[in-house]
């Protein structure tokens, strides 16, 4: 652990006060422990000295790099927090520090002459998708916790969550260019305002997906990308295996790339197709949804789609016409791990698995049993399963009993985020979806090397010559 | 010592229920009260309620703190919207009940309410409203409408509620009604000496007040052979079908005067005659919809009022914005808010182009005038609960 000198929060309140707006700053203890939590909290409740001195929410780059020159010289760590959802530990501190809270970075400009929208990292994901929606235009963000996930952390992370890779990419392939506040206070701009991205040496790279290491994002630039026209199918089978069979089929044989392709296992749909009022599945299932620029390319797309999941028959593989039923199972879909939680009566632990096409039989079977052998998961039996089979990834859960003692509940953490690593290490994937470090340091060390870590933080020293910017995400 | 030990069951009570929050701030959108303030998160929905948690891990002892604790705590309107977004994306956590329970806490601790409460507390304990109306001068009001008492043969208790006696537009709520109700000869009938439900001790924290008048009132309900209460306000039906011990109340039917007139429109016992060429839009009362899922019955008798458009909030129904009265908040403000609720929901419907704004509970309605009158549009915009409206259609 990094060390860093003692402040009184009072004296820093009062030097900030001389270089920002009194309404951006919060000494509020309540506040201040809010912007302190992450979304495991239940299983380990933060200390009275992890709280930070003060909560500060800028509203332009400038006041971002006013803070940042102050932090600098006097060595403050300074966490940056969108809404704090991180499910790998990025949100969560361990040293006292300045908490900046970007939820005021939050201009939003469509600029359809130029092909890009600029947009601040405030924004929930949502009002984004909302707004390009409302001019025609499609966010190629969809992670499930869209109605509250801050854009900037999406960036930071380079996740376009549930969407399939192979048709969606990520975020990387749409962004132009950022303006980025370096942890000593300078201001930098990066890419280009053509579409004609740079070629070489682009800096932009750096941060998106850099996980909050080397500096904050204030202002990203993003190709607009015209809304599309959608096709939907479902598939049913009556065992687990001859699904993951049939999405490596549509990879083997080259079918179409759906921009969706999720799995339930059979518990978890009969449970959340119920709470949508749909016919009980026969047994696990697929959801597809393909995109197309015209009715008929979706359309084929998905009867694609269908005929490749049919040659490992399915009890039923089809398109689906009607876009009620679509939206009820879509609804069911995305209802999956609160009702799951719910019927439990618990709180859940939820982790990332990533396979490979060749290993998504073996893979699926591996998380099947994450449990045995591991004292803690093995009290919870078989996780709940769950995921974007189509982008290979798995979410098992974990229904932790929520009377269960903190430390227990630690445990399934703990051991569930060591599955968790020993599942991706033995396929050689990692996650898609959130960040590398925090909770995963561990899994990326010995993933990557000893080497492979220590270059990171070489290059976090080159940007962040004191360690201050969030600092508790390569712990 | 008995102080002591309810203290640390409350406290216990709340633990257990907030050991359900992930802190998935997925409830933080929802909350109405989240949205007019600046942006700190302890100022909505989980983000008080983990203030709350924290406050009870840590012990905090400190007086200006547990002052701002209280600040926090009673500035939610209890609309509810916190525990349908946790139920449908979460873990299904009752926040609103963590919520009273600490209200009551800060009670016991000599911290609650804030001091504007006090009085209606004081006035609830003393006359037995919130509104410092002494019992003599509550009824004076009805003077000459001829209301008839409740009898024991009588098919249904009217519950005024406390609010008409205080304000001239929700009186002309409660005519409308009892007009109505004459129209397809009900037999009805008020309470002589009626009092509060309640509610406002309730969610205030003040539990030993509101138990004495749910005694008095079911004592009284029962000598009088009440076989079906229809309620003004949604907050006393839901304070009597939700709140009052279920064996005390089983016997008795409780509805909402919307629930009643849908009935009575369905049987054809009210017929409107009337056009009414408006384009009108509903404010959902939390404590009908979020608490109670009436959403279809008011809408049924407006949609059943000729010439009437019903065009739709951006947000109704269980997603509806709560008009900021809830909770108690009819008699306190924070001046955390930067605007108020009622005045964006006047703003819309103005936006929209809509000509009225049409509410089915008292506070709904007095917040909906003063909306309009901040919004200046006055002009263009009436409010109009919906009793009066069907008198008008008659």
């Amino acid at each position: 652990m990094a060390e860093y000198p003692e402040y009184e929060p009072e004296l820093i309140y009062e030097d900030l006060r001389k270089i920002l707006p009194e309404a951006a700053l919060s000494k509020s203890l309540f506040e201040r422990i809010n912007n302190a939590l992450d979304p495991y909290t239940f299983a380990s409740d933060i200390r009275q000295e992890e709280v930070p001195y003060l909560v500060v929410r800028p509203r332009s780059t400038l006041e971002v790099s006013e803070l940042l020159r102050y932090a600098n010289s006097k060595k403050i760590p300074v966490f940056v927090r969108g809404s704090g959802t991180s499910l790998q530990g990025a949100s969560r501190y361990f040293h006292k520090g300045i908490v900046l809270n970007v939820s005021k970075l939050n201009h939003l400009n469509i600029m359809k002459d130029y092909g890009f929208v600029e947009f601040g990292p405030g924004h929930r994901v949502l009002h984004v998708k909302e707004q390009l929606e409302k001019e025609g235009y499609f966010l190629p963000l969809v992670p499930g916790s869209i109605r509250i996930a801050s854009i900037g952390g999406i960036i930071s992370n380079n996740t376009t969550a549930h969407a399939v890779d192979s048709c969606m990419g990520k975020p990387r392939d749409y962004i132009l260019g950022l303006e980025v506040v370096l942890p000593t206070g300078e201001i930098l701009q990066t890419g280009t305002k053509s579409l004609r991205r740079a070629a070489g040496t682009d800096l932009t790279h750096y941060f998106v997906g850099g996980d909050g290491l080397m500096g904050i994002i204030t202002s990203i630039r993003m190709r607009l990308v015209p809304s599309f026209r959608n096709a939907y199918g479902v598939a049913f089978f009556d065992d687990p295996i001859p699904l993951a069979r049939a999405v490596q089929r549509v990879y083997l044989e080259k079918a179409p790339p759906p921009l969706f392709l999720e799995f339930l296992d059979k518990r978890v749909a009969q449970i959340s197709f119920e709470i949508q009022g749909l016919p009980s599945p026969p047994g696990p299932l697929i959801m597809f949804h393909a995109i197309g620029q015209t009715e008929e390319e979706a359309t084929y797309k998905i009867n694609q789609l269908v005929k490749v999941i049919r040659k490992e028959s399915p009890i039923e593989a089809k398109r689906i016409e009607d876009i009620e039923e679509w939206r009820k199972i879509w609804l069911a879909r995305e209802s999956a791990l609160p009702f799951i939680c719910q019927a439990g009566k618990g709180v859940f632990g939820l982790s990332e698995i990533v396979s490979t096409v060749p290993g998504l039989v073996d893979c699926l079977k591996d998380v099947m049993n994450m449990g045995k052998g591991m004292p803690t998961l093995e009290k919870l039996g078989e996780p709940h399963l769950f995921g974007h089979i189509g982008a290979l990834t798995f979410h098992p859960v974990f229904i932790i009993p929520v009377d269960w003692p903190p430390e227990e509940k630690a445990k399934v953490l703990e051991e569930m985020f060591f599955k968790e690593a020993e599942i991706n290490t033995k396929y050689g994937t990692c996650g898609g979806e959130w960040g590398q470090f925090a909770r995963r340091t561990p899994f990326y060390i010995k993933r990557y090397g000893e080497k492979a870590f220590q270059l990171v933080k070489e290059v976090k020293k080159v940007f962040d010559p004191n360690n201050i910017l969030n600092p508790d995400v390569l712990r | 010592m008995q102080e002591q030990e309810t203290k640390e069951l409350l406290k216990k009570d709340i633990l257990d229920i907030l050991g359900y929050c992930i802190n998935c701030r997925f409830c933080l959108p929802s909350c109405p009260r989240f949205d007019i303030t600046t942006g700190d998160i302890s100022q909505g929905a989980s983000g008080i309620t983990r203030a709350l948690y924290y406050a009870i891990k840590w012990r905090v002892a400190d007086k200006e703190i547990l002052i701002e604790l209280r600040d926090i705590l009673y500035s939610c309107m209890t609309c509810k919207s916190c525990e349908i977004a946790c139920k449908n994306l979460s873990t299904g956590t009752k926040l609103v009940d963590a919520i009273e329970r600490a209200r009551e806490l800060l009670i016991e601790e000599m911290i609650g309410p804030m001091p504007e409460q006090k009085k209606v507390l004081e006035s609830l304990y003393k006359y037995g409203n919130p509104y410092g109306i002494p019992p003599l001068k509550r009824k004076i009001w009805l003077m000459g409408l001829n209301v008839p008492s409740f009898l024991k043969e009588v098919e249904v208790l009217f519950y005024l509620g406390c609010t008409a006696p205080n304000d001239l537009n929700v009186q002309k709520t409660a005519t409308g009604l009892i007009q109505l109700l004459k129209k397809a000869q009900i037999r009805f009938g008020i309470l002589e000496d009626e009092i509060c439900c309640g509610y406002p001790s309730l969610k205030m924290g003040e539990r030993g007040l509101f138990e004495e008048i749910c005694e008095k009132n079911v004592k009284q309900f029962k000598s009088l052979g009440v076989k079906r209460i229809v309620t003004l306000s949604p907050h006393c039906f839901d304070t009597f079908l939700n709140r009052y011990p279920q064996e005390a109340i089983q016997e008795i039917k409780v509805q909402h005067y919307t629930q009643f007139l849908a009935n009575l429109i369905e049987e054809k016992r009210i017929v409107f005659q009337k056009r009414i060429e408006k384009s009108v839009m509903f404010q959902d009362s939390c404590y009908l919809g979020k608490y109670n899922n009436i959403y279809d019955e008011p809408r049924k008798v407006l949609k059943s009022i000729p010439g009437l458009e019903l065009v739709e909030f951006r947000k109704s129904k269980a997603d509806s914005l709560c008009c900021g009265g809830g909770g108690g908040r009819m008699w306190v403000d924070f001046d955390t808010e930067t605007d108020r609720l009622a005045h964006i929901r006047v703003k819309e419907a103005h936006e929209n182009g809509a000509e009225m704004i049409v509410t089915a509970c008292p506070w709904c309605l007095i917040n909906m005038i003063d909306g309009v009158k901040l919004a200046n549009v006055e002009d263009s915009m009436k409010i109009r609960d919906l009793a009066e409206l069907c008198v008008e259609a008659l």
